[in-house]
């Protein structure tokens, strides 16, 4: 069976600036990543690993070349149209974890909930189970301040996951962590996102996660210098 | 709604924040609360002072004055003062003060103690009372009440051997010899007209008005530095020439009004003073504020020598502490309240503005998540309009409580009618001596529901501006903000 990829990138260029300064963080990529793929990206600092994320999470927009998501081209979608896009279809998790530090735990997921616009008693269901599947059902009134930083990023997994999303894109989600936590929250990230056949795409530097994982993209100066696959 | 935890969060846990924009707010709009009370206050304090001219219904005073020049020393100056005038108007007053100068022979043999009341014209000449019909029948005047006033003159002394100088006694002639001349003045009103009389019953402070019927023809009201100079009580009798009077109120003359020691019945003093229909002054009251001098016009056009005036020229006189604090007021302290707003504002946008921009990764991840510009400028707006409110109404009662604290602290203010222009000439309303000196009166800081009104709105607007700043920033941020900003 050939099913069309979820994501086909062509040629994609992003350049930021212009003129003399102008920066190429992107220099021709082309990629195509199936449905349920999980996926590492590896490479050198600076050499556009989150700038291919953003593009890939409908947080920005290449200024060339073509991006098909689920089989339509989002690089041409209005501001409001990739906004939409990301509450249906993405859930990102970042390296500072981004939580909002004057919402408790659940009131954390609750927030990216919010555009789904369900009624309060399911988001706060929805919300709960997303934590206990993190195993912080017991942390659930906690602000982040009140949380250790392996907590806080399992709350942006959570934050994240609640939303079921097709795909689950994480930049560099242990870069704050130490080495320990960090493989705990690789676990997690990974196992869950296993089970639930989601697409994971995910930007990392450490290299045994690279090495036991089904594909690996290594970037540099803005290409895609190998894709390896187990 | 997600939105308003959110918000409610926000707005509780960023507690410096909020606190420091409510606060700033809040001084701002307390300053224009305590500012606007207190400006209040010295209007209801000006009005009170100047109430007995303008809140009685008096609107103006009709007289027919001596154009006298210079005339800086008032009635002690007798009838000397009278050498600046016309020889017309000369004759006009000794016509009517015949009864001042007496023959001594009159009074008793020589060396016999005597004691006379001489009734002398005051600077006011009188006219026919049938002018207080002509006034009353112009157009924009709702009532007018004649009044006559004269200074009455109580001569005591000891009859003069044959060949005393002059072969007359009057005012101007009393040097060397053994006679006393007490002066004071007396007004008769029209007790018909309670409230348009040179006294009135609101000036009453003891005692009663004059009784309505024909009892009140026997009544008299007294100054209180009249009462007091001369021992007189409620109750006692005064005799005034060959009448009677019996003391039935004591009244506080206002500032910048006119004052006689007596008040009788007009008819009464009329006959007393040989001077039967006749009056010296017109109490006017106009249809309203607007008439005013319209009417005072009309009746200087036709009405021959006649002089008005009116509350407003009064109130003109009106100096002291009252209208420095008014014009401090009116200039510095309604700049200092805009200032401060506006210092409050500005504060509150800036404050606003730094908060949008601190929480950018938090916005950022916000819009990566799927949040809508729209949600995240509602957010950002709404947090700063519910600070801008909750600061507003911490101003408006910190602003009363400064109020009501300026209220109950009492602050005297005087109010002072100056000198010689008012003692002399025809500015007096009615005709008897101006008071001058000064009055004080107490400041208040009223609140009104328009100042607290005017203040939460204000507060609104405070919010509504801050919000919209920091939401217009916050629509600007973009998503990759959430990977990128650091800090
Ligand atoms: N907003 C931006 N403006 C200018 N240059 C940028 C911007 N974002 C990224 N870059 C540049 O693009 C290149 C790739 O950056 P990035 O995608 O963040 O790399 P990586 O994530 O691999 O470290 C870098 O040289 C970076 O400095
Ligand atoms: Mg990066």
């Amino acid at each position: 069976m050939n099913t069309p990829p979820l994501f086909r990138l062509r040629e994609v260029a992003r350049t930021h600036g212009r003129g003399p300064a102008a920066v190429r963080a992107l220099d021709g990529v082309d990629l195509d990543i199936a449905a349920g793929e999980q996926l590492v990206i590896t490479g050198a600092s600076g050499s556009g690993k989150t700038t291919l994320l953003q593009i890939l999470g409908a947080l920005d927009r290449p200024t060339e070349g073509t991006v098909a998501f689920d089989g339509s081209d989002i690089a041409s979608l209005s501001t409001t149209d990739l906004t939409r896009l990301r509450a249906s279809d993405f859930g990102f998790v970042f390296q500072q974890f981004n939580l909002i530090p004057t919402l408790s735990a659940s009131g954390n997921v609750e927030s990216g909930l919010a555009p789904l616009r369900l009624a309060k008693g399911e988001r706060k269901e929805k919300a709960m189970s997303a934590l206990e599947s993190v195993g912080l059902g017991d942390r659930t009134k906690h602000l982040p301040s009140e949380l250790s930083g392996g907590e806080q990023q399992r709350v942006a997994i959570a934050r994240a996951l609640a939303r079921d999303p097709k795909v689950l894109l994480a930049d560099e989600p242990t870069g704050n962590l130490d080495s320990r936590t960090g493989r705990e929250v690789l676990e997690l990230l990974t196992g869950v996102a296993r089970a639930e056949q989601r697409t994971v795409i995910l930007i990392t530097h450490d290299r045994d996660i690279a090495a036991h994982a089904p594909r690996v993209l290594e970037m540099l100066d803005g290409r895609i210098v190998a894709d390896r696959r187990a | 709604m997600f939105y308003l935890s959110y918000l409610g969060a926000e707005v509780r846990r960023r507690l410096g924040r909020t606190v420091l924009t409510a606060l700033g707010l809040a001084i701002g709009v307390a300053l224009v609360v305590a500012v606007s009370a207190l400006s209040q206050g010295l209007d209801d304090a000006q009005e009170e002072v100047l109430k007995p001219l303008t809140g009685l219904g008096t609107d103006m005073a009709v007289a027919r004055p001596l154009r006298s020049t210079e005339d800086d020393e008032g009635f002690a100056s007798g009838i000397g003062g009278f050498l600046q005038l016309s020889p017309e108007e000369i004759e006009r007053l000794q016509d009517e003060n015949q009864s001042a100068i007496v023959d001594p022979s009159e009074l008793g043999e020589p060396g016999e103690d005597f004691e006379s009341d001489i009734f002398v014209t005051t600077t006011q000449l009188s006219f026919p009372a049938a002018e207080v019909g002509n006034v009353q029948g112009l157009e924009g005047v709702q009532t007018a009440a004649g009044t006559l006033t004269l200074s009455l003159l109580n001569v005591t002394g000891t009859v003069p051997e044959q060949g005393f100088q002059g072969g007359a006694i009057g005012p101007g002639a009393a040097a060397g010899s053994d006679i006393n001349f007490d002066p004071s003045t007396i007004s008769g009103i029209d007790r018909q007209a309670p409230d348009l009389g040179v006294v009135t019953p609101a000036q009453v402070i003891r005692g009663d008005w004059f009784d309505e019927g024909a009892e009140g023809a026997a009544q008299a009201v007294v100054t209180q530095g009249y009462a007091g100079r001369k021992g007189v009580n409620i109750g006692s009798a005064i005799p005034v020439q060959d009448g009677t009077f019996e003391v039935v109120g004591i009244a506080e003359p206002p500032l910048g009004g006119s004052a006689s020691d007596v008040y009788i019945d007009l008819s009464r003093l009329q006959e007393l003073s040989d001077r039967v229909d006749r009056v010296n002054g017109i109490q006017v009251r106009a249809e309203s504020a607007d008439a005013v001098s319209g009417v005072a016009a009309a009746i200087e056009d036709e009405f021959e020598g006649a002089t008005v005036t009116t509350a407003a020229d009064l109130a003109d006189q009106v100096s002291g502490s009252l209208l420095d604090a008014q014009r401090l007021a009116d200039n510095l302290s309604l700049a200092l309240a805009a200032v401060a707003l506006v210092a409050a504002f500005l504060i509150a946008m800036l404050l606003t503005l730094t908060g949008v921009n601190k929480r950018t990764r938090e916005l950022g991840t916000l819009s990566a998540l799927g949040w809508s510009r729209l949600s995240i400028v509602r957010q950002v707006a709404g947090e700063a309009v519910l600070t801008g409110i909750v600061g507003g109404l911490v101003g408006a009662g910190l602003g009363a409580l400064a109020a009501f604290g300026l209220d109950r602290a009492d602050t005297q203010l005087t109010a002072s009618v100056g000198g010689e222009q008012a003692n002399t000439g025809p500015l007096g309303f009615g005709q008897g001596q101006i008071v001058s000196g000064s009055s004080e009166v107490s400041l208040g800081a009223p609140l009104s529901p328009d100042i607290i009104l005017i203040a939460i709105g204000l507060a609104i607007a405070g919010g509504l501006l801050a919000g919209l700043v920091g939401g217009w920033r916050a629509a600007r941020l973009r998503p990759v903000d959430a990977l990128r900003h650091v800090g």
